[in-house]
């Protein structure tokens, strides 16, 4: 299955797909999404409950 | 005594992942633009010196902003709730995630946990410790993609929370320990019985790694799953010389993941650290971008005679 995958250029179509995903999510300002982000997880990873 | 490249590299990408030293002094953690940046290995960013995101919890975090849940909770958390609100419409973190994780996961497979991730590098160490060791079964291998899919993904979207970095072991060893020990100036939390619970899964996880080869990896790591399912698309391939190869069995006594690299050589289990190139007598090991023409190469089941 993954050979014949391979053979159909998988990883070449997966490359493409990942690449526009990542440029995408720059361009929706995902970048700045994940930098809060990361901060809520630093300010909430203990002393939960 | 010779240190292999791999812990050379293994050691630079723990201190790249966390040189905010800073916090000694300013007791601050670091909230700039490279908190943006996802780094490709398992590195918690609750951690006061780590200087980029860790990107399962940027993923879970994104799918969590997703859920209707979520501004159901941000009524009710205070200052949390009020950033949250603020990060409502996560589709471009998603994507910018899911985008940065499966670029490296398709160009290299699962080469960062061999060579990149700090929390493969200290399951390595605690192996060498001399005790009985004990193997894994086959079927916990799948544990990863659970966690990837069910834990990091499904479940976050659907209650609003990141459970995953909540039992994260790796979260508890690099975020929860040391901001309790040396606390931030923002105010924390007080600690619960669940701190303690996130601590007991730590000790469980730190014990085990003395007597198996890399448990999280091979069974819980979200990050290594979604590597792992991209190991066999990937540009980077392993090979094995039909030609050459005798199964003698010494790579699969040099892996870190326990894997016969001459039954598959592309395995979602093989975090690629190489170390069966090294070790093999017959150099039927290679490696590298692309197919090289007119070589033998082992597809999966397809190796020599026993």
């Amino acid at each position: 299955m993954a050979g014949r995958l391979r053979r159909m250029r998988a990883p070449y179509v997966l490359l493409v797909v990942f690449v526009v995903m990542l440029l995408t999510g720059l361009i929706l300002g995902g970048f700045g999404k994940v930098l809060v982000n990361g901060i809520v997880i630093c300010l909430d990873c203990i002393g939960l409950i | 005594m010779r240190i292999p490249a791999r812990r050379w590299s293994q050691v630079l990408s723990v201190l790249v992942a966390n040189p905010w030293f800073a916090y000694f002094g300013t007791r601050a953690i670091y909230q700039g633009k490279a908190k943006g940046l996802c780094f490709p290995g398992f590195n918690c960013y609750a951690c006061p010196l780590a200087l980029f995101s860790c990107p399962i919890g940027a993923l879970q975090q994104s799918a969590a902003l997703l859920s209707p849940k979520t501004k159901v909770l941000a009524a009710t958390q205070g200052a949390f709730g009020a950033i949250k609100q603020h990060a409502s419409y996560p589709v471009g973190a998603l994507l910018y995630v899911i985008g940065f994780i499966g670029l490296v996961g398709v160009v290299t497979g699962r080469l960062v946990c061999g060579w990149f991730c700090p929390f493969g590098f200290l399951q390595d160490l605690l192996y060498k410790i001399p005790t009985p060791k004990l193997g894994l079964p086959q079927w916990m291998r799948f544990g990863k993609y659970f966690a990837l899919v069910v834990v990091a993904m499904l479940i976050p979207y659907l209650t609003g929370v990141h459970w995953y970095s909540r039992l994260c072991p790796a979260g508890a060893l690099e975020g929860a320990i040391p901001l309790k020990v040396l606390p931030p100036t923002t105010p924390l939390p007080a600690t619960g019985w669940f701190f303690w619970f996130k601590i007991a899964i730590l000790v469980g996880f730190l014990a085990w790694m003395v007597v198996t080869k890399r448990p999280f990896c091979r069974t819980a790591c979200a990050l290594g799953g979604a590597y792992a399912a991209l190991a066999p698309f990937s540009l980077y391939r392993m090979r094995v010389d039909s030609a050459k190869c005798t199964r003698c069995g010494d790579c699969r006594a040099s892996c870190p993941v326990d894997i016969n690299i001459y039954e598959n050589a592309n395995s979602p289990e093989c975090v690629r650290c190489l170390t069966c190139k090294t070790v093999c007598p017959e150099a039927a090991v290679t490696s590298g971008f692309g197919r090289r023409a007119g070589e033998a190469i082992f597809e999966k089941g397809s190796g020599p005679a026993a």
